[in-house]
């Protein structure tokens, strides 16, 4: 059943990744100035939808949504999205939580929040997924992004008051907000360069199911409205600036210090740089990044890291031709969770980022960023005492990154991060943890290229009431990185 | 002592009228800017008293005793805040204060095994904060980022035979944070806010979330309804006093009055 699941995602990423080379061509011809005849431009790219100019001649005054703001629709969203859970929990899994009754809703009233005992992955990853799904409810209907950040703070609060007979949990209430923001918006931002209101036919057909499968709240307001089948012409900010995917597929090799012995297994990342985060600033996650790793069988989880950071509000420092200097409020989500290490949340990091242009070839990017954890989780040992094998608290950061880009393109990159978490809930005391991500990626052959990582987890944990544990974990990578975006931006 | 009832008859009249008359002053004054204000180049203040319905939990230990607080029961209470604002700059002073009262297992060394005793205790919070707003005022949205501090007043008396043992701890510490503020449509407005802070400095660690939703009955008064959670842990090596996972939320509901 997991290697279904594995494989199931691994073909919709793959498919993700397949759409976005085909995005990004798109995004050529419509970043410029000629964006708005870039239907015509289409129509000699994809020879195979030979019907596209009249199509959009005929319905070029088709309209998409959205100017106005859709309550109803989002009110009926969101309530599918808690309605079919719910459902599913109290008449298919027969889950006692689900029994849900005036007495329980007031007694949750009542008794107010406090810290559940789910796994990591459903607490860290799933929640914040469907808080994902009440964001883009709102967003694909006409409302801003801190308009449908209201709608997933509002949303998960619903369904922890009264989706559960249980008491609504805190940690739950947060992560799914705010992790739902970020996870959200970027796949609102990367669904909206798959869908094409002007393509037609087979090539429709595949961006709206891609879409759907990318962002499925916006793929069935686009179905309830009519667009799939409409069409048109696309949203004028349909692609920023910049877009850059990478493939990379390789093995990755666990040493010892982990819970188990040294191990090797396959490994598949996939990464999104969406616009420049050094100048799009205007707009929360005009510039984002995105990534995901699938470990292979040496793990129980197939998905062993996803983190997205994403610009909540930037300013220029100052601009010289040879460095550039921006400030950038971040939102950061990460989920870490293979056998050495089981840590992640959602955070807000102040950064300062720099480009310093040493020709017109080469460029090295720099980032200090001081950050605050708003929550946090990070795996314990005394699972037997807290009934939980993390522990969730807050704290605060600091994140150093720097990278050598030739044409824009990563060819040797080094990232640190040092948090410290104070526990809220679990075993009372405190986790440090150290974050070292190295890793060198040399092009090869037109899109290929070869590469390593070297990553280091360091925690040091000390407790108040048990023993304190210290844990170094290094992992090695190698892969063949296929860089699914640079055609189309060189 | 004899009360005249006339005379108190008549006080009554006279307050409710001038609530009536306040509320229809305010009702029709004219102002030019919403409920969160956002760029008012004038002088503004808000005062917005809540009735608190606070549940608190959390386990406590002082001198040779501990007991678990709290039986997740919402106690009424009073909460209140005041913001004064110019532009982009705002004051904000806020005091939540509550009482609870129960019998509980109490432990410790000299105390007899499955003892259960009374207990009373009062728990305040004041904070002080400064705060300021980001991004653009063009906007149905509002961003803030605040920082000031936090004191905590706890007043524990627990009957333990023969006697009354009593602890008093109090604490102030720093406090970083943000809050969210949306219009939703003509008639309501929402924030969510949350805070980190302490880190050692008072307690070890404080943390603290809340979301607000109010109806904006005139242009200067709106009814809020709100819901909070604050968590601390706190430890006192001098005293031994323990706050030991200590929360305090539960519900607001309130009139929002802006000046």
């Amino acid at each position: 059943m997991r290697s279904l699941r594995r494989a199931t995602f691994a073909a919709a990423l793959l498919a993700s990744t397949l759409v976005m080379p085909i995005a990004g061509q798109t995004a050529k011809t419509t970043s410029t100035a000629e964006r708005g005849t870039a239907a015509w431009t289409n129509t000699e790219m994809l020879p195979w939808t030979p019907t596209i100019s009249a199509a959009v001649e005929q319905e070029a005054e088709a309209v998409f949504c959205c100017d106005e703001r859709k309550l109803g629709m989002t009110l009926i969203e969101i309530g599918t999205v808690m309605v079919v859970p719910w459902f599913f929990n109290r008449h298919v899994s027969d889950d006692s939580t689900a029994v849900l009754s005036l007495e329980s809703w007031g007694r949750n009233i009542r008794e107010g929040f406090e810290w559940d005992h789910d796994n990591f992955k459903t607490n860290m990853f799933a929640h914040p997924y469907h808080g994902g799904l009440y964001f883009n409810a709102g967003r694909s209907n006409g409302y801003s992004f801190w308009e449908s950040a209201a709608w997933a703070w509002g949303g998960s609060f619903l369904w922890e008051m009264f989706g559960e007979n249980n008491r609504g949990a805190i940690n739950d209430w947060i992560a799914t907000a705010v992790g739902g923001i970020a996870i959200g918006e970027s796949l609102n931002r990367a669904s909206r360069t798959i869908w094409d209101n002007e393509a037609t036919g087979t090539e429709r057909a595949f961006r709206e199911i891609g879409g759907f499968l990318v962002n499925p709240m916006g793929g069935a307001s686009r179905l309830f409205r009519g667009e799939m089948a409409k069409t048109g012409a696309n949203p004028e900010d349909r692609f920023p600036a910049v877009v850059r995917t990478y493939l990379n597929a390789g093995v990755r090799h666990v040493g010892e210090g982990g819970t188990g012995a040294s191990s090797t297994g396959g490994t598949v990342q996939f990464e999104l740089g969406y616009g420049d985060p050094l100048v799009d600033l205007e707009r929360p996650f005009d510039s984002f990044n995105f990534f995901v790793q699938i470990n292979g069988r040496n793990e129980e989880e197939g998905i062993g890291m996803f983190r997205i950071r994403g610009g909540l509000w930037g300013k220029e420092l100052s601009e010289s031709s040879k460095v550039r200097h921006t400030f950038r409020l971040e939102q950061l989500f990460q989920y870490i969770n293979n056998q050495t290490i089981e840590t992640g949340g959602s955070a807000l990091a102040a950064s300062f980022n720099s480009r310093w242009n040493f020709s017109d070839t080469w460029n090295l990017g720099t980032r200090v960023a001081p950050a605050a954890l708003l929550i946090w989780g990070t795996e314990s040992e005394y699972a037997d005492f807290t009934k939980r094998d993390y522990d969730f608290g807050t704290g605060g950061g600091l994140l150093l990154g720097a990278g050598l880009h030739k044409r824009d393109r990563p060819i040797i990159r080094v990232d640190w991060a040092s948090i410290h978490q104070r526990n809220l809930n679990g075993a009372a005391g405190t986790h440090w943890s150290h974050f070292l991500l190295t890793r060198l990626n040399v092009p090869m052959v037109g899109r290929l290229g070869i590469g390593g990582e070297y990553w280091l987890f360091i925690r040091d944990s000390n407790y108040r009431d048990f023993p304190d544990v210290y844990r170094r974990h290094p992992e090695f990578y190698a892969f063949l990185s296929w860089d699914t975006s640079s055609a189309s931006f060189r | 002592m004899v009360i005249n009832q006339r005379f108190v008859r008549a006080v009554s009249r006279r307050a409710t009228a001038a609530v009536f008359a306040a509320a229809a002053i305010a009702a029709v004054a004219p102002t030019s800017s919403l409920a969160q204000d956002r760029g008012n180049p004038n002088f503004y203040y808000v005062i917005h008293p809540t009735l608190w319905f606070a549940n608190v939990d959390g386990v406590i230990e002082f001198e040779d005793a501990g007991l678990e607080i709290g039986d997740s029961e919402l106690y009424a209470s009073f909460a209140g805040s005041v913001e004064v604002g110019k532009g982009r700059w705002r004051g904000i002073g806020t005091i939540r204060t509550t009482n609870l009262a129960g019998s509980t297992e109490i432990d410790g060394p000299a105390i007899p095994p499955d003892f259960v005793g009374d207990y009373d205790f009062g728990l305040t919070v004041a904070e002080l904060f400064a705060s300021v707003e980001f991004g653009s005022f063009e906007t149905n949205q509002a961003l803030e980022f605040l920082a000031g501090f936090r004191a905590v007043w706890h007043n524990l008396d627990v009957a333990v035979e023969p006697g009354t043992q009593v602890a008093r701890e109090n604490w102030l510490e720093p406090v970083v944070g943000a809050r969210y503020y949306a219009e939703m449509g003509r008639s309501f407005w929402a924030t969510v806010d949350g805070n980190i802070g302490a880190f050692g400095i008072g307690s070890q660690v404080a943390w603290e979330i809340a979301a607000t939703l109010a109806w904006r009955i005139t242009r200067r008064i709106d009814f809020t309804l709100a819901t909070r959670y604050n968590q601390s842990e706190y430890r006192n090596s001098d005293t031994g006093y323990l706050w030991d996972e200590g929360v305090i939320q539960g519900w607001h509901f309130g009139l929002r009055w802006k000046g």
